[in-house]
């Protein structure tokens, strides 16, 4: 052991290279809370990685806040050894990570180091440097979203459907099941056979770390993480990491959408990373707005979602997927940072408190949530089958809302409330159990064309269960491949499933 | 009265230049330590010197040389030295036994050139082993 080091360090002292020149210093004047405060460094640049040299070792600081004769810098390691007079020099580079394929399945902070313990990420593999801010791709370079993203969660991939390249924002109080949809949509990836698989990037801001790694376990267990990269700034973290940790994760996926590949990031959450900008702006002086929040908190989460798209042929036709995820206060989504992204993002769904106690999971309210792009990347069979579906619901909870008054309900009527509860029933699912879509098909043409009717609530879970098992034994290979690998549903196929789904309800 | 330490700094310059006598001088400094201390801005004083340093280099012309070694200079080394240096610069020479070797320049404290053997071997260690 003792040798390889020696042996490594002949190795550094003979390739080293000298480089003193003249470089441009800066003194620290103010250090407090993780902001440094420096005099001089005129030609500094915005973003520019900065060198504080402390009696023990060098710690990097980002430039944010150009002044005439100061710069105010945000520290990106321990801001406790920097005093006052410090020298503070510059690197010449932006902030950068590195990025690979190497990074799939491990975690690391947002400035590319590993939190993992798994040794070095990029062994053989040379990686590629992206600057955590970049621009967003032009309009030129863009095409419409037209391939679906699959949740593999029945409401959602059948009424706010997603596509790849779009942006849906997840909203909801704390403890409505937010994350849960996001890993399931994650874990449904390797399920969605004849798609190619995404490369899942999950940004964790301001979590607890027990979370984190309660996470990770899911997913490696059920096959997940080998395509997914966690970016971690977990709650002991600074103010610094949670601000850069979206921009990381979102570099990260545009090295996968620059090479033509479909890559998916989640924020979880936008909420807390807009705190962290207004911890980081108050302490730089910058002026409070609404709520205290710096005037540029839109440009700060437009910026970052903007850079998801699908690019165009020409630009490889890789995609970005964005999810972000907000968490409102006692449901009020009319609060700044909410109405900030809703505006920003192409739909949302909205999860509520309500549905969630009343046992309606994953508790999305149809009412509010919409897709703005999705509908069109929708699978043609799904788009068939469950083009009524929201219709059917909304006159359900329009009915449901209706008898709470009336003493005598018609037989019409009564029929139709017992509908809207099956279909309830039928799109409850439980959390890590995402469903292909063939599956969500099968079970959806059963429930909208009446075949379920004359089934008891609680026997409605095991009937779904015996209608895909017996399709799938029996009919793999005239219904089940057929809608895979087509996602259309031609009247032959019609016909099969028919007969199959009376077989099993008959039985 | 709110002023950043660069406003000061230039009011503060711009008196001092009409100062005749030394006595007028102290005067000059007198008055701006009680202004500061009547705006309560005694936490600027710092930059405020520093602002006024500056100025006073940028007027003149003069640069300010720091010198750091890790032992005073052999004759050898100052020969080198005096031909960066023009007459009306002011040098200081510091003896700083961190530095190991070599020698660290600092000009006007806005450029730095560092020569020393302690920021060579900082730099070989941090190589990726």
């Amino acid at each position: 052991m003792s040798y390889e080091i020696i042996e490594k360090l002949k190795q550094a002292i003979g390739e080293y290279k000298e480089t003193e020149k003249l470089e441009e210093i800066g003194r620290v004047i103010e250090s407090g809370d993780g902001i440094v405060k420096i005099y001089g460094l005129k030609n500094v640049k915005s973003q520019e990685v900065l060198s504080i040299e402390t009696a023990e070792n060098s710690i990097e600081a980002l430039a944010l806040n150009l002044e005439e004769d100061s710069v105010g810098a945000l520290v990106l390691g321990d801001h406790i050894s920097i005093k006052s007079g410090d020298i503070v020099k510059r690197t010449n580079r932006l902030l950068s990570i590195d990025t690979g394929k190497s990074l799939l399945g491990r975690v690391v902070s947002p400035l590319g180091q590993v939190l993992d313990g798994k040794g070095l990420i990029f062994g053989k593999e040379k990686p590629t440097q992206y600057f955590l801010e970049n621009e967003a791709p032009s309009v030129l370079d863009r095409e419409p979203v037209d391939t679906p993203l699959h949740t593999g969660i029945k409401t959602i991939d059948s009424m706010i459907p997603i596509g790849r390249g779009q942006r849906e924002l997840i909203i909801g109080d704390r403890q409505t099941g937010k994350t849960a949809i996001t890993i399931d949509t994650i874990i449904n990836q390797h399920l969605d056979t004849y798609k190619k698989t995404p490369v899942c990037i999950y940004v964790a801001i301001g979590q607890k770390e027990s979370k984190i790694a309660k996470m990770v376990e899911t997913l490696k267990n059920s096959g997940a993480l080998e395509y997914t990269i966690i970016v971690s700034a977990p709650a002991s973290s600074s103010a610094a990491l949670w601000y850069l940790a979206p921009y990381a994760g979102c570099a990260i996926g545009e090295y996968f959408r620059d090479r033509g590949e479909d890559a998916v990031v989640v924020y979880d959450d936008l909420s807390k990373h807009a705190w962290a900008y207004r911890q980081i702006s108050l302490l730089l002086r910058r002026p409070p707005g609404r709520e205290a929040y710096p005037g540029d908190i839109f440009y700060l989460h437009s910026r970052l979602l903007e850079r998801s798209a699908r690019l165009s042929k020409e630009k490889g036709g890789g995609s970005l997927t964005a999810l972000p995820i907000v968490e409102t206060q006692l449901g009020d989504v009319t609060a700044y940072i909410p109405t900030n992204i809703i505006s920003i993002t192409d739909g949302q769904i909205y999860l509520e408190s309500d549905l969630f106690y009343q046992g309606v999971r994953p508790a999305v309210s149809v009412g509010l949530s919409v897709s703005r792009v999705g509908s069109k990347a929708q699978t043609p069979a799904m788009k068939k089958i469950a083009g009524k579906l929201r219709l059917e619901l909304a006159q359900f909870r329009e009915l449901q809302a209706f008898i709470q008054f009336a003493s005598d309900v018609d037989d019409a009527t009564k029929k139709k409330i017992k509908r809207g509860q099956i279909i309830t029933e039928v799109l409850k699912q439980p959390d890590l159990d995402p469903m292909p879509f063939e599956k969500q098909l099968i079970v959806l043409y059963a429930v909208l064309n009446n075949y379920l009717d004359e089934i008891a609530s609680d026997k409605l879970p095991a009937m779904q269960a015996k209608l895909i098992e017996n399709i799938e034994k029996l009919h793999r290979a005239d219904i089940m491949e057929p809608l895979r690998k087509t996602g259309t549903l031609t009247k032959e196929i019609e016909e099969k499933l028919k007969s199959a789904i009376e077989k099993v309800v008959a039985k | 009265m709110n002023c950043n330490p660069k406003t000061y700094a230039i009011a503060f310059c711009e008196a001092a230049m009409n100062v005749k006598s030394k006595s007028d001088a102290d005067r000059c400094v007198k008055n701006l330590l009680a202004l500061v201390s009547a705006n309560r801005d005694q936490k600027k004083l710092k930059d405020i010197f520093l602002a006024v340093e500056k100025i006073i280099r940028r007027k003149t012309g003069h640069r300010k040389f720091i010198i750091e070694s890790a032992r005073p200079l052999s004759h050898a080394n100052e020969k080198t030295i005096k031909h960066l240096i023009k007459p009306a610069d002011i040098v200081e020479n510091k003896i700083d036994s961190r530095l190991i070797a070599g020698i660290k320049i600092n000009i006007n404290d806005e450029l730095q050139f560092d020569g020393s053997f302690a920021t060579k071997i900082k730099s070989i260690l941090n190589l990726p082993c």
